[in-house]
């Protein structure tokens, strides 16, 4: 149930034009072309008032070969700035040849003074026909190319800490398993079985050495098309035997998990099933199970937890759906909850930073930035400043950045 | 330059953007422009009809809804208002994007709205997208302002009412995977 506060909220968040002040059709652009109409036209009243001293009739025809110049002309100049509009996303990618590289972020900032433009980064992003694929792309857009693609729709990926493979989520079939694709082979193959009751595994995140990955595992039986049971459940990536951490009967479960560095320790969100359905917190549980630690209050709608590499620090997003229509932002705290520091300064709904991961160097913050001209792939420094802008002009979702191989 | 020109190339300059915006927001893409300039084309016609100051953009958007009413007469209005919600998912498989929670409501608000009376679905959208107050739209709607208030209030009510009639009726999925970060 939803009251009319709520309803109206959820109707201003699918305004197809946001923001006003970001919605590029400038009108001052075709100043010139109108001060040509506007003189033409007044020319031709100029002309009808003299005709008009003489007869009153030739006014209304002269008028209206005014209106069809005033048509044609601002159909002219509409169709012009139409050719440089952004008002909806990127189509989606296709491979881009390296020879078109630019490693010149959109702020004029050379990246290649920043990041090794030949790492790759792995993300979430739309095929032509809207299905979700994983892809990789250099930071600066060049050599977008899709993988895994023989095993259906993906996403959610992740790189193995070597650098060699990227572990994804699949979509399809009659149960949907975690994959892996070998970057060397360009293959992708299954990584833990998942047999009845097991229905799909997801959201998979590798530990810091490799040797497991942690996930979420979704079983059957489906009871009103839910799964009867959700939880975390961890995996041996060199024996495939996996275990159970966590239950929760009716699916009402964790999202994005992620390992500590240390390996001793997850954390996640989880939404506030008591709340309007959105409201998210940031939880931690041991690896081994038992009671969880509640982080953040569900008024901050805080989410997608991530660890720096060194431990000190969880960087989070806060209220990444735009829920409170207050601006959504990139913070840090450490894993205790305490010294929460913002690190982007958005401040807005229609800008929202989310999927926060670090650079396996720990020096950047790379993410994903929601506007009404899509999602774009930007980066902060760890310890915040100046966004960078890596990947434009397109839809890129849960982005990971390649560790050194 | 008489004072018409002057007139309208301040309206033009003034408005051209949220009046561009009201229209991309109500019909395809490819007709936006040209719905556009059709308003401007009234507005050059009328312009000694145009109100004065802030009050110009709410008769606008009067004259832009006639704009678009008459496109989706002519084109068939159902199916332009089912492409419409199309783009924005209702009826389609969600975009790949990330929270599928979001657009699940997204989705279904969009699917309540189009319950409404069309007069309904014009006076929330004038109040929630384009953020008109009562006076103004009771401008764009060509009605006293009590009559634009008591039309607000009761869109609001029905639609909260259309909203949660549908989620009584709806089943959860499995794929949306309720809350999921895919």
């Amino acid at each position: 149930m939803i009251n009319e506060a709520q309803a109206l909220a959820l109707l201003d968040e699918v305004n197809p034009v946001p923001d006003l002040e970001s919605y590029e059709v400038e009108a001052a652009e075709v100043t010139p072309q109108l001060t040509t109409l506007v003189q033409r036209s007044s020319e031709m009243t100029q002309l009808d008032t003299r005709r008009a001293n003489v007869s009153p009739r030739p006014k209304q025809p002269t008028f209206w070969v005014a209106a069809a110049v005033v048509i044609v002309l601002i159909g002219a100049v509409a169709l012009l700035l139409s050719q440089t509009r952004e008002v909806a996303p990127a189509a989606p990618v296709a491979p881009i040849p390296h020879s078109s590289s630019s490693t010149m972020s959109t702020e004029g900032v050379d990246i290649s003074q920043l990041v090794d433009v030949n790492d790759w980064i792995a993300y979430q992003g739309p095929g032509p026909d809207g299905t979700a694929f994983v892809f990789l792309v250099h930071p600066g857009g060049t050599e977008r190319h899709k993988i895994g693609e023989e095993v259906g729709a993906s996403g959610l990926p992740d790189w193995s800490p070597d650098g060699t493979s990227v572990i994804f989520t699949t979509r399809g079939g009659v149960t949907e398993p975690l994959y892996s694709y070998d970057l060397a082979t360009e293959t992708s193959s299954e990584v833990f079985a998942c047999e009845d009751p097991c229905v799909a595994d997801d959201e998979p995140s590798y530990s810091a050495d490799g040797s497991q990955i942690v996930f979420t595992r979704y079983f059957g039986p489906i009871v009103n098309d839910l799964p009867s049971d959700c939880g975390l459940w961890i995996g041996n990536v060199d024996t495939k035997q996996v275990t159970q951490i966590t239950s929760n009967p009716g699916c009402d479960k964790e999202y994005a998990p992620r390992l500590s560095p240390d390996g001793t320790t997850i954390a996640y969100h989880r939404y506030d099933e008591n709340g309007f359905g959105k409201r998210t917190a940031v939880f931690l549980i041991d690896v081994a199970g038992g009671d969880e630690t509640q982080l953040t209050d569900w008024s901050i709608s805080a989410a997608e937890p991530v660890w720096s590499p060194d431990g000190e620090w969880l960087v989070v997003s806060f209220d990444p759906e735009g829920i409170d229509r207050s601006g959504s932002d990139l913070h840090r705290m450490r894993p205790d909850g305490s010294e929460v520091e913002q690190l982007t300064f958005y401040e807005t709904v229609v800008r929202r930073p989310y999927h926060p991961r670090y650079t396996p160097d720990g020096e950047w913050i790379v993410y994903s930035l929601h506007s009404s001209a899509g999602t774009e792939l930007w980066m902060i420094p760890a310890e915040g400043g100046n966004p960078v802008a890596l990947v434009t002009g397109g839809h890129f979702v849960h982005p990971a950045w390649q560790p050194t191989p | 330059m008489t004072i018409a020109d002057e007139r309208f190339r301040e309206l033009y300059d003034s408005y051209f953007k949220p009046v561009h915006a009201y229209c991309h927001r109500r019909t395809e893409p490819d007709r936006v422009d040209d719905a556009t300039s059709e308003v401007f084309l009234v507005a050059w016609r009328k312009i000694d009809q145009v109100p004065a100051g802030t009050d110009a953009l709410p008769w606008l958007y009067q004259v832009a809804y006639g704009v678009l009413t008459n496109v989706w007469r002519g084109a068939g209005r159902q199916t332009r208002l089912r492409q419409k919600l199309d783009a924005y998912g209702v009826g389609t498989a969600p975009p790949a994007d990330e929270f599928v929670v979001m657009r699940q409501e997204a989705r279904q608000i969009l699917e309540a709205m189009a319950l409404l009376k069309a007069s309904q679905q014009e006076v929330l959208r004038l109040s929630v997208w384009e953020g008109l107050s009562g006076s103004e739209l009771a401008i764009a709607l060509d009605v006293t302002v009590d009559a634009a208030k008591q039309r607000l209030s009761r869109a609001r009510r029905e639609l909260a009412d259309s909203y949660n009639r549908l989620e009584a009726g709806k089943k959860p999925s499995l794929v949306a995977r309720k809350g999921g970060a895919w």
